[in-house]
């Protein structure tokens, strides 16, 4: 498969009212949102793995799964984007933990060029229901 | 539902640029610096955020001149690794260009990490590291800066034509359910090739594991094709080497740790099977050649050789993919393996139909304008120009925007008339109406990858082409054409698959007339004709282009010299 979307933790982000950040990330309109307001994969074999709605997900809900045709094993990986850096947490299927960090940004766009309002990449931008976050690049 | 006039949506523009991807993006940046005034729309089909190629992220710029490297030699080594045949015009113009595009992605935000003497890390003499999970927000943060209008999850279906001139384009809102009518004085392709003409690597759940991105789908070339403009080379397929399973790139391993490629024999096969042919500086084509004909002689499979790597190594090298392909290092930890232990073992794709690393697509100028007016295309649908990749593609996007800019004055917007639009109104949202038959897409993709695989130089069938099968491939592929209008939607997301399908089907009917015109095998792999197994120089050095009707639905092929600049002459 490709992503699990725990429904536990998923709160629909203010849906119907906004548009969710992995509803706005997959880059292949692959995310739904269900009638109890909350997301779900339309179809997981169209899935590429692109990680983009795992980043983005201010509730930590969502982790990529690879199909049991090719590794034979389970294991799930999560990713949290910041304005500076990625921090990614892989389990295996016995639970052993992996953590890497990545840089996300150069230290000189971070100081001068950028400004915080305009990230819509990134879960610490995101407080609460913004609705900045959420309709910024959304259209004219 | 019900689609009347009050979902149609009429915008007007100057600058219409088609797909948020690294060329489009760099479009309108350029056009915004040229002159803040004009107005310039993107449509995306996705979010500009992440979509298309990079949404993943990439590890590396692949074209780039490193140092002592020069335009000229760009040149050479581009034209060497495609068997001679290129459009030495086009190439040497990106190769001005490519360092910039790399500045400009670095001011914005892109880290490239640099060595004591503050230079980047190089691999190989075209192409640089670089940290690039972010890559693509933050070209989308520079372009939404510029203040371009963005429109996402709008899925362009046609151009609108007025005589041999363009003056915008159709789409519908994935989200919204509208019909959009852009009326523009310039239009530029800058979308994504085509992956999922041919049947992929992996199947069932995980037919998308492969390694270019789906969700590129050839509507670029389709929305090219549809309106007349002239194609080159589609016959030039994309093959790449890749990470089996994964399908994951390999310059990390190959060039990045230094990896060889060998048997299982343990032999570092190139050199000392291949040494003839030229070895490790074979062009990429060969080298796969190569790896297959190992596969077939019985000393498969083939692997890069990480074994020689620390484990600290190993353990970089596996958060590095976390930029572009982290299912592999999801895999790994999964397998309970690192690369140091379990060397990567490397397999061939599925062609793609690509303009950024192979050369299918527009017949351009220099400036990019194509055989319509005021049409230009740039990046990944812009041909004759391989190996451009993601600087590439950028420097094409600005070479465009400098053409179109301080010319916009004097082009007149031209109104578009309704019956035009009624007519594509009804084409788009019809499928949403059952017919008397029902076909998903899915189906009808299956169907036209199995297809292409079996009859159109597949992985099936060894990527060999012959000209009785590719007559099966034009004849069925015609049949399916037809079954087309038995398509069926129940909503939005669907009926944007549908659109896929049928654009992808119009890249394959091209595709198959430019396979069966090279009669020569010009790209082992990539393009090998069974019954003509050789190069042909005297006869083929040359452009195989093509013009579809559609009124006819028949596609004329043009042939075009290939021309060799005087590079010491241009440099002046």
């Amino acid at each position: 498969m490709g992503i699990y979307i725990d429904q536990n933790l998923c709160n629909g982000c203010g849906f119907p009212d906004h548009e969710t950040p992995c509803n706005m990330a997959c880059p292949g309109d692959l995310i739904l949102m269900q009638s109890n307001g909350k997301a779900q994969i339309a179809c997981n074999a169209d899935c590429w793995d692109c990680v983009a709605c795992v980043k983005i997900c201010p509730q930590q809900a969502i982790d990529i799964r690879l199909p049991f045709e090719i590794t034979g094993k389970q294991g799930s990986l999560k990713s949290r984007a910041y304005r500076d850096k990625t921090i990614w947490t892989i389990k295996d299927e016995k639970g052993n933990e992996e953590v890497f960090e990545t840089p996300a940004r150069n230290e000189a766009s971070l100081s001068t060029l950028i400004n915080p309002e305009e990230f819509t990449d990134s879960i610490d931008s995101f407080k609460g229901i913004s609705k900045t976050f959420l309709d910024l690049g959304s259209g004219i | 539902m019900d689609f009347n006039s009050e979902k149609i949506e009429k915008i007007k523009t100057d600058f219409l640029i088609i797909g948020a991807g690294a060329a489009g993006c760099f479009a309108a940046y350029e056009a915004k610096k040229l002159n803040p005034n004009i107005d310039v729309l993107i449509l995306e089909k996705a979010h500009i955020d992440r979509s298309g190629c990079l949404a993943a992220g990439v590890n590396a710029i692949n074209a780039y001149l490193t140092p002592g490297q020069t335009p000229e030699s760009f040149v050479e080594y581009v034209k060497n690794d495609s068997m001679d045949l290129i459009r030495e015009d086009l190439v040497y113009t990106i190769a001005k260009e490519i360092n910039n595009v790399v500045k400009l992605l670095e001011e914005w935000g892109l880290p490239i990490p640099k060595d004591e003497n503050g230079e980047y890390y190089t691999r190989g003499r075209g192409s640089i590291v670089v940290q690039g999970e972010r890559v693509k927000p933050i070209i989308a943060q520079a372009t939404k800066a510029t203040k371009a209008k963005i429109l996402n999850r709008v899925v362009v279906t046609n151009l609108i034509k007025d005589k041999n001139k363009v003056c915008g384009a159709f789409g519908f809102g994935v989200r919204d359910g509208k019909f959009y009518v852009i009326q523009a004085k310039a239009v530029l392709v800058a979308t994504g090739g085509a992956s999922g003409i041919y049947k992929p690597n992996n199947e069932g759940e995980s037919r998308h594991k492969m390694w270019y991105s789906p969700f590129n789908t050839g509507a670029g070339y389709a929305i090219g094709i549809r309106a007349g403009a002239e194609m080159t080379t589609f016959e030039m397929r994309y093959v790449s080497m890749r990470i089996k399973d994964l399908m994951a790139p390999t310059g990390a391993v190959a060039q990045g740790v230094k990896a060889q490629q060998v048997n299982s024999l343990g032999e570092r096969y190139l050199e000392e099977r291949y040494l003839e042919k030229g070895g490790k500086s074979m062009p990429t084509a060969m080298r796969m050649w190569a790896t297959l004909q190992e596969n077939k002689e019985g000393r498969g499979p083939c692997y890069l050789d990480t074994t020689h790597l620390t484990k600290e190594q190993a353990e970089k090298l596996k958060a590095f993919y976390l930029h572009m392909t982290p299912g592999l290092t999801l895999y790994w930890t999964s397998r309970g393996t690192t690369p140091d232990i379990d060397p990567p073992e490397i397999t061939s794709t599925e062609p793609y139909i690509v303009g950024g690393h192979a050369q299918a697509g527009y017949w351009i100028n220099t400036n990019r304008m194509s055989n319509i007016e005021n049409l230009y295309a740039a990046g990944d649908v812009a041909g004759g120009a391989p190996k451009k990749y993601l600087s590439g593609a950028g420097a094409e996007g600005m070479i465009a925007a400098r053409d179109i800019i301080p010319n916009l004055n004097k082009i007149n917007s031209e109104d578009i008339n309704d019956k035009d639009i009624k007519d594509e109104l009804k084409r788009v949202f019809n499928f949403m109406e059952r017919q008397s038959k029902e076909i998903l897409p899915d189906e009808l993709e299956l169907r036209m990858q199995k297809i292409m695989d079996e009859y159109a130089g597949g992985i099936s069938s060894d990527y060999i082409l012959n000209e009785q099968k590719l007559l099966k491939a034009r004849k069925h592929i015609k049949q399916l054409k037809e079954e087309t209008k038995y398509l069926y939607a129940q909503n939005l997301h669907e009926l944007m698959k549908c659109h896929e399908v049928i654009d992808r089907l119009d890249v394959a009917t091209v595709l198959i007339e430019h396979l069966l015109y090279r009669k020569e095998t010009r790209w082992p792999i990539y393009q090998s004709r069974g019954d003509y197994p050789n190069r042909d120089d005297k006869n083929w050095l040359k452009f195989i282009n093509s013009v579809y009707d559609k009124e006819k639905d028949k596609v004329s092929i043009i042939e075009r010299k290939c021309e060799t600049l005087n590079l010491k002459t241009l440099q002046k």
